[in-house]
């Protein structure tokens, strides 16, 4: 069986929704920081309007992501060699996520250093949570897609049977 | 008369005349910081996560999945 397919969606589709909660949550409500507040002051509205641009393309991209990995998920649905498993995707989601929170934390955080978690206080302990999330949710992820590993061929067949069913009838 | 004035304070507010794109100063000094030197280096900054995201995927999406397919066969 090939579960990278299924893989490879979840974990998209969880890199796009872990980038939707910094995006709404960190930039949009809590307004903690915004996607260049390292490098352009919140203080006036010629800077906060820029901002709001840079955050635009940034959110443009996490859809772009999250469609390409529906796009992805609408295939795997079609093959007959790629198990349907729950908690597969449910891993892959969280996976993408933590995948999401350590990327995007090691090179904009600390590799370019255009925004932190908590602006106002830099580089702080709060963007090396922000990295440790990013680790304990690949680990959970990765976890539950290789624990699944047992249960993947009778659902692959079973999922395998009933396809072949609905095509024939 | 006092509505008209309060609707036409409200039109031309300082939120609508930064739109990035309107023809008014402050969306000039917007489209300034904007298209600035920094430019293609925000635009890098902005999109090297997401080629790292892309990469991953398409990196889970083929490793391996030959092997894989060979070492469990369909019924």
């Amino acid at each position: 069986m090939n579960k990278r397919p299924l893989v490879a969606a979840g974990t998209l589709m969880g890199i796009g929704m872990g980038g939707f909660v910094d995006g709404i949550l960190f930039h949009q409500i809590l307004q903690l920081h915004s996607m260049l507040s390292a490098k352009l002051s919140q203080d006036t509205v010629v800077n906060i309007k820029t901002s709001m641009i840079w955050d635009g393309l940034f959110h443009a991209l996490t859809w772009v992501a999250t469609a390409v990995s529906v796009r992805l998920l609408w295939q795997v649905a079609k093959r007959a060699d790629v198990p349907w498993s729950g908690k597969v995707f449910r891993g892959s989601l969280l996976l993408g996520w933590g995948i999401f929170n350590l990327v995007e934390g090691i090179i904009d955080h600390y590799l370019l250093a255009i925004h932190h978690v908590v602006e106002r206080l830099g580089l702080s302990v709060y963007d090396h949570a922000f990295l440790g999330s990013g680790v304990v949710l690949i680990v959970i992820g990765l976890s539950m897609v290789r624990t699944s590993q047992s249960n993947l061929v009778a659902v692959a067949h079973t999922g395998y049977r009933e396809r072949s069913e609905r095509k024939g009838s | 008369m006092r509505f008209l004035f309060t609707l036409l304070f409200l039109v031309i507010s300082l939120g609508v005349a930064a739109c990035p794109f309107c023809r008014t100063s402050t969306a000039a000094r917007i489209r300034e910081a904007l298209f600035g030197p920094d430019f293609f280096l925000n635009l890098f900054a902005c999109l090297l996560p997401f080629a790292a995201f892309f990469m991953i995927t398409i990196l889970i999406y083929h490793g391996g999945k030959q092997k894989q397919s060979a070492a469990n066969p369909l019924p």
